[in-house]
């Protein structure tokens, strides 16, 4: 048998709900996502992207099929387990960005820090963050650009192989959202994490090195991107 | 260390109210809780030691007259020892005090074997001037150590300031409904001061040692029964017979006291802990509902749930720590002294000495802080149960249908917002209803106790229907001619003087002996004043005897009295006991469940004859323990010649003579008995109270705290819209009011019914029928104080709400 791929998903299936009401939202997805890549979803509003991002996060079980993450599937793990392997392999990034409000920049980041046993300085990040100076404020002290960077931040300190990110820049504006996406190219670049990001904004796939599409449950599109664009080059 | 603690410090600044809430509710449930058990429980053991440590005795009786040293020792001789204590109740006067005071003279030498005293202050008396009393009275009246007062119209110095083992309580009767300290002490003499003030009058009471002193009280009972009538056989006449455990108040009023006063405290304590568990329920799942976006990104990003439980126990189990170090601080410092007050201001017990106990320790400190632990522990685990997307969603608040059910839309606006956040926030309004009834009952109890022991009171009074109730000790006819009455002068001069012959010289004791030979020796004697005709007239005869009839729910008994009066009395002129009719007095009745018709069982103590009457009706007020009926049936019934009397009843005042007289009971002396009840639970109740309106505030604040909370998200939002802030506080404020004042009213019939029956439960050791009637206007003050409470939490709400700031809804995405 071949190598798999870092990220292999094999007939994928969700439906949610009984009898009248089921609605079969993922109806076999497979595909394979290789390690260091930036992955894109897109799909029409309620096509099932979340849902699949959270099954591969381990936050939603599949009805059926498997979801390889290296060589664990981790449609077999236990609720335990899945802790253990999004402590250690995970990063999250969400629309709204969840920050502990209580908390400052810094210590928002180092929240996540603490799960890892091979974190990033935090000095650093804050740095190629753009957020050295709002460090010690808190989430309602600085803008939403800043907050997500901030979220991105705390995602990235645990050195995650898999960051996983629902439309990380959906509540930003042009600029800032080009930001945010140069941000995570270079992250991409400098520690070889492999992404998935779930977008409407359809420039993205430029700086991607794979591209997927949701359609009726199932991938209407699954390809693989040669001709990257930096993000810095992107409009929409 | 998580990083995740460095909030731990905003959090506590940020939800400043809750914790210190949480806090105070610890502090002072403690504070109380552990102050008084402790205090309780230190009393009890020095109660308990009282026994042995002063020899107090198992049992005393008390003879007509001087008992034969035959009687004593064949007494003696079935397994006991007995010690001759006469006493003699005298009038006690002093400067500043215009009350009749009554002063029981107790010879000091007499309590050098049993029923030992200890002094205070000063010293025993050591001449025959010189007289120590009790600390309550002394402290009651302001006595100090060289105090001048009049006994019996004689001056004394009061040289020291004691107590007596066998008086605990200054119970001057055993029948009186409770102690009294404002007109009755015991006074300690020297035999020599005995007889200077005291001249002849004596009762003559016998204190007995068991040799056995483990007898248990049946054994010990049956033993007494059996000595009564040895004594009766021998002939003496027992006007008294007190077992110290059973029916010897003086000893048993204080013990029963303080422990019947922990049961209360102890239902009390543990209810108050079941509504701190509720609030830490309410209380925890509201954090975790605020929270829940950080908890679901927390979960998400791989944090354990154990870890995130531990977080947020951090707090609580800071808070409760402090809450219960700093309670058992102040209740075993600051408070212990009010809290030993509570009984050292009413009965004379030894020194105070602090023991420790580990159950009142678990009770109030362990029992609500593992209560804290668990509920929060548990409410987190189950909470956490949700899965990470459920938190992230904010899906964990309960759905019910409740929540998404259809109102009527005629209803204003307004109308139906204020349902929803009713709605919305059922559980921690069923909870904030438990709450309110819970302080109201403290409330009503603390505020209900005083005016129902003055209604008590003046039914009391009611019930005596003559000015003067003249009691005696053996039947004295008023009327006389005036040489019987000097025949009977001369008696008493022979029995007051203890060496007839030298006091009065050959002439005069030969004289005297002279007049007593007229005496007819079955006729009653005569009283040796002539009161005139027309106050002769006017007095009547009863006569009495007492009586145990059992109580109803315990097999306790209750000590009444059965009245023999005239028929057509002037005096009960409502009570009919003509044609062999027996009236039983509405207390009794009420007390012991008898309806005319029924048979009322009567005991008599001293001989264990059990007697049987029919009830034909009932009569007087609730505090009415008699049995009335014909004068000559109950003469008949207790084996008595016909003519038989124990008393006098008169609107006039009566000179008696003081060997026949026991006791003189006018409707102003039960007033006393009021005051003496107040006296006792004033500050007990005052306890109470200042217990229940800081309970009140933190309760209500919590509680309604968290509805305000929960929501400022959507009252940013408001605010955003454009609305102000009094139309904001119409909105959330207002739905809230209006709970807490529908609960303060909707709560009191079940307040009602727990107050009865703290009440019932409280005065189940006292004797006598205490009406439990609560008026109207104290459960419109109960009403009026919770919604003062609550105005100054609307207050603070109002304040929080115009502090919600508009970027809380705008800046920060949870
Ligand atoms: N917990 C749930 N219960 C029932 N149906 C659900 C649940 N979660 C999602 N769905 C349904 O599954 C479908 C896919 O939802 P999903 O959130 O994955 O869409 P999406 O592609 O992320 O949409 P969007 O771009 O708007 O975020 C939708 O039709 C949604 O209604
Ligand atoms: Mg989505």
């Amino acid at each position: 048998m071949a190598q798999r791929a870092f990220l292999s998903i094999r007939d994928l299936t969700k439906s949610y709900g009984d009898g009248e009401a089921r609605t079969q939202v993922l109806k076999g997805i497979s595909t394979d996502i290789e390690h260091g890549e930036i992955c894109v979803l897109f799909g029409p509003s309620g096509s099932g992207k979340s849902t699949f991002l959270n099954m591969v996060g381990g936050l939603e079980p599949a009805d059926s099929g498997s979801i390889y993450v290296g060589d664990t599937d981790i449609c077999q793990l236990r609720d335990r387990e899945l802790v253990e392997y999004r402590r250690r392999e995970l990063g999250f990034i969400f629309q709204f960005y969840n920050l502990v409000p209580d908390l400052t920049v810094r210590e928002n980041i180092e929240v996540c820090q603490y799960l890892s046993r091979n974190p990033l300085p935090v000095d650093d990040l804050l740095n190629s963050l753009g957020l050295w100076e709002h460090r010690g404020k808190f989430p309602n002290q600085i803008s939403g650009g800043q907050q997500q960077r901030c979220a991105i931040g705390r995602a990235l300190v645990k050195n995650p192989s898999l960051l996983l990110c629902d439309e990380p820049t959906g509540a930003l504006d042009y600029h800032t959202s080009k930001e945010i996406l140069e941000l995570m190219e270079r992250v991409n670049r400098e520690y070889h994490s492999t992404m998935v990001i779930v977008t409407h904004n359809d420039a993205i796939r430029h700086m991607s090195h794979h591209i997927l599409r949701l359609r009726d449950g199932a991938l209407s599109e699954d390809v693989l991107n040669d001709q990257l664009l930096p993000a810095a080059e992107l409009t929409w | 260390m998580s990083p995740l603690n460095k909030r731990l410090p905003r959090d506590l600044i940020h939800n400043l109210g809750k914790y210190l809430g949480i806090f105070l509710l610890f502090l002072f449930a403690i504070a109380m809780g552990s102050g008084y058990l402790s205090a309780a429980h230190s009393i009890e053991v020095i109660q308990g030691e009282m026994h042995e440590r002063h020899r107090v005795e198992d049992f005393h009786f008390v003879t007509q007259f001087e008992a034969a040293k035959s009687s004593l020792e064949a007494i003696e001789a079935m397994g006991c020892t007995i010690y001759e204590d006469f006493t003699a109740d005298v009038p006690l006067a002093f400067a500043g005090e215009s009350r009749d005071m009554n002063c029981r003279l107790i010879d000091q030498d007499k309590r050098r074997e049993v029923n030992r005293g200890y002094y205070f202050e000063g010293r025993a008396p050591a001449a025959d001037n010189e007289i120590a009393l009790d600390r309550m009275f002394c402290k009651n009246h302001d006595l100090h150590v060289g105090a001048t007062v009049s006994i019996n119209g004689h001056e004394a110095t009061m040289v020291g300031i004691c107590s007596l083992s066998d008086y605990e309580c200054l119970m001057e009767k055993n029948t009186d409904m409770i102690f009294n300290s404002t007109t009755f002490t015991i006074g300690l003499v020297t035999p020599e001061g005995m007889q200077a003030m005291a001249g002849g009058k004596r009762d003559y009471r016998y204190d007995g040692v068991l040799n056995d002193r483990t007898m248990d009280l049946v054994a010990r009972t049956s033993f007494e029964r059996d000595m009564a009538d040895l004594l009766a056989d021998k002939g003496e006449v027992l006007t008294d017979l007190v077992d110290y455990e059973f029916d010897n108040k003086a000893i048993f009023f204080a013990t029963d006291d303080v422990s019947g006063d922990q049961v209360m405290w102890q239902v009390l304590v543990g209810l108050l802990v079941v509504i701190m568990a509720f609030v830490f329920v309410v209380l925890t799942n509201a954090t975790i509902e605020q929270e829940s976006a950080v908890i679901g990104t927390l979960l998400a990003s791989g944090y354990r749930k154990r870890e995130i439980i531990g977080h947020y126990m951090v707090l609580p189990t800071l808070i409760g720590v402090l809450g219960c170090v700093a309670g058992n601080a102040l209740g075993l410092t600051y408070m212990s002294t009010p809290m030993q007050e509570l009984y050292y201001g009413s009965y004379s017990l030894p020194p105070y000495e602090f023991s420790f106990s580990p159950q009142v320790f678990v009770y109030t400190t362990v029992v609500p802080f593992v209560l804290l632990e668990v509920v929060t522990l548990v409410g987190l685990m189950r909470k956490l149960r949700f899965t990470p997307l459920a938190f992230l969603r904010r899906e964990i608040a309960s759905r019910s249908r409740r929540n998404t059910l259809a109102l009527p839309e005629r209803l204003s606006f307004v109308r139906r917002f204020q349902l929803r956040v009713f709605l919305r926030n059922l559980s921690h309004f069923v909870v904030l209803f438990f709450g309110i009834s819970f302080c109201s009952l403290f409330l009503l109890f603390g505020l209900c106790l005083m005016p129902l022991v003055e209604h008590y009171a003046q039914m009391l009074s009611q019930d005596v229907v003559a000015n003067h109730i003249y009691f005696l000790k053996a039947p004295l006819e008023l009327e006389g001619t005036p040489e019987q009455r000097a025949s009977y002068a001369a008696v008493e001069r022979l029995m007051e003087t203890d060496d007839p012959l030298s006091d009065l010289g050959f002439i005069g004791y030969a004289r005297v002996l002279l007049r007593t030979m007229d005496l007819d020796e079955d006729a009653h004697p005569v009283n040796t004043t002539d009161n005139g005709e027309s106050a002769i007239a006017q007095a009547e005869k009863f006569s009495a005897a007492s009586f145990e009839v059992p109580h109803v729910i315990t097999d306790s008994s209750e000590e009444i009295t059965v009245y023999g009066i005239e028929q057509d009395s002037r005096y009960w002129s409502e009570v009919d006991v003509s044609g062999g009719a027996v009236v039983v007095g509405a207390g009794l009745a009420e007390k012991c469940r008898i309806k005319p018709g029924d048979t009322v069982t009567l005991t008599d103590k001293y001989t264990n004859k059990v007697y049987e009457l029919m009830a034909t009706s009932v009569w007087g007020s609730s505090a009415n323990m008699n049995i009335y009926m014909d004068r000559a049936a109950l003469n008949r019934m207790v084996d008595e010649e016909e003519d038989n009397f124990a008393g006098y009843a008169s609107d006039e005042e009566l000179v008696i003579d003081q060997r026949y007289l026991a006791i003189d009971v006018t409707p102003d002396s039960m007033g006393s008995t009021a005051d003496q009840m107040q006296e006792s639970f004033g500050d007990m109740m005052d306890m109470v109270v200042a217990f229940a309106i800081p309970v009140y505030l933190i309760l209500v604040y919590l509680l309604t705290k968290t509805v305000i909370d929960r929501s400022s998200r959507y009252i940013s939002y408001m605010k955003v819209f454009g609305y102000q802030d009094g139309e904001i506080n119409r909105l959330y404020v207002r739905a809230i009011t209006t709970t807490v004042m529908v609960s303060l009213v909707a709560s009191l019939p079940f307040v009602i019914w727990l107050v009865r029956f703290f009440v019932s439960f409280a005065m189940d050791r006292y004797s006598g029928n205490l009406e439990i009637y609560i008026e109207p206007m104290l459960l419109v003050r109960v009403v009026a104080i919770g919604a003062a409470a609550y105005a100054v939490v609307a207050l603070a709400h109002m304040w929080h709400i115009r502090r919600v700031s508009l970027s809380e809804a705008l800046k920060v995405q949870e």
